[in-house]
């Protein structure tokens, strides 16, 4: 005691980190991630009990759709919503005291994590691509019981330069928006970085009002063969992207307010305006194929 | 003492957990080292996409909006023809009414596998007046 009077407090705090770790050896041999100083640049994470429950979870939301669409009870919704819903917070607070408060996210890390996302945007977009193979599989070659044309007969089909060009260009002023809250963070400026962060978010709210309003006076529906399924497929698969964009950048709002985020380490924020940059992408090419080439 | 400690490469890093990003809050924002991402500046990037958001983006948004309201084709009915390839009846949709309505069902636009239908008590609550020509 006397000897943490004179000593800086750093070293009394190693002292006591060491002599820690000394009194646990005699009662456990195992080490949590906390207790001892890291050896790598690389996070050996903790055990965790969210990937398995996050499994029980998705398989309870997927057994609850299957019985709900053929008509069999589903009194399991919302224990496997549930049970998603509580993984999902429990896992994001566990990621986000691991990599902003607790500073596992090294150089290293950063760069595993970011090969990670881009595997996931390359699966994505593997996604995506099947379901035009599918549009461009009856588009090319339109059968004899639709007419022979694209679009088939009976179909009227929106006119582009109305809604859907609106459409395009709340999401590309979206991108550009997300792009200079991105830049204002880099350089410092976190209340124009909020404040621009917010623009972005109220575009892309106006885009899915209007996908609505588009999805609700449509004369055709996803019943109305292969030209009405493909459509609502593709522009509705886009619009779940960009509702789960619209989280994320929602998600990384709340931690720029908490102040979070750094000029210089952002990956979540970093991750998401690659997200939204996708969803742009994919909304160009669902505009110029089928909106306008499909038409 | 510490502080002396904590900047000294050789003798300060093991002693206290260092994050990734370390900045000086006591440091001037100017003085802040921001790295320059392919030669590019970000304090010179923020005027470039400011300029690209507010004055092509939003003016653009703005027209194309008032470009869509100028129609006047917005909820017509068309005449129904029975086509064997639209209205495809295979499996019904697991809600009420499923076997002629979709998700996104719209009693004016969307015909059912044999005509337009009749809007039902609910419908007509929220569709009365677009058939009426109330709206």
């Amino acid at each position: 005691m006397m000897m943490k009077l004179f000593m800086p407090s750093s070293l009394s705090l190693f002292m006591s980190l060491k002599m820690k770790s000394l009194s646990y050896s005699n009662y456990t041999s195992r080490r949590m991630s906390h207790d001892i100083l890291p050896r790598s640049p690389y996070h050996v994470l903790d055990p965790s009990p969210w990937p398995i429950l996050m499994a029980v979870g998705l398989w309870g939301l997927a057994m609850t759709f299957i019985c709900w669409a053929n008509g069999v009870s589903c009194n399991m919704l919302l224990l496997g919503a549930g049970i998603a819903a509580m993984v999902v917070y429990g896992w994001t607070r566990d990621l986000v005291n691991e990599g902003t408060f607790q500073g596992f996210h090294t150089k290293k890390v950063q760069s595993g994590l970011t090969l990670g996302f881009i595997l996931f945007l390359v699966s994505e977009l593997m996604l995506f691509f099947s379901f035009f193979w599918g549009f461009f599989h009856s588009a090319l070659s339109p059968s004899l019981e639709m007419g022979c044309c694209w679009p088939p007969v009976g179909i009227d089909c929106l006119d582009w330069s109305k809604a859907p060009l609106h459409n395009t260009a709340l999401l590309v002023a979206s991108s550009c928006t997300v792009t200079s809250s991105h830049k204002y963070l880099k350089a410092g400026n976190f209340n124009s970085a909020v404040a621009m962060l917010i623009l972005t978010v109220f575009l892309s709210a106006l885009f899915v009002k209007n996908q609505y309003g588009e999805y609700a006076w449509s004369s055709f529906t996803i019943a109305d063969g292969v030209y009405g399924s493909c459509f609502f497929m593709l522009t509705g698969l886009h619009g779940m992207h960009v509702m789960g964009g619209t989280s994320g950048l929602l998600y990384c709002l709340v931690r720029m307010l908490a102040r979070h985020f750094s000029s210089t380490h952002h990956l979540a924020y970093t991750f998401a305006i690659w997200y939204w940059h996708f969803v742009d992408i994919v909304w160009l090419a669902l505009f110029f194929i089928i909106y306008i080439w499909g038409s | 003492m510490a502080q002396v400690l904590r900047r000294t490469s050789g003798v300060g890093k093991p002693l206290v957990r260092r994050f990734a990003t370390e900045v000086d809050p006591n440091l001037k924002k100017s003085e802040v080292f921001l790295p320059k991402v392919a030669g590019r500046d970000p304090h010179n990037e923020i005027g470039k996409w400011n300029s690209i958001s507010f004055f092509l983006g939003i003016p653009v948004c703005i027209l194309t909006r008032i470009y869509e309201q100028m129609d006047e084709s917005h909820g017509k009915r068309n005449p129904f023809v029975p086509y064997s390839h639209l209205r495809i009846r295979k499996k019904a949709f697991p809600w009420e009414g499923g076997a002629e309505r979709s998700l996104f069902h719209c009693p004016i636009t969307n015909p059912g596998s044999q005509g337009y239908m009749d809007l039902s008590p609910d419908e007509e609550i929220s569709w009365g007046k677009y058939m009426h020509g109330e709206h």
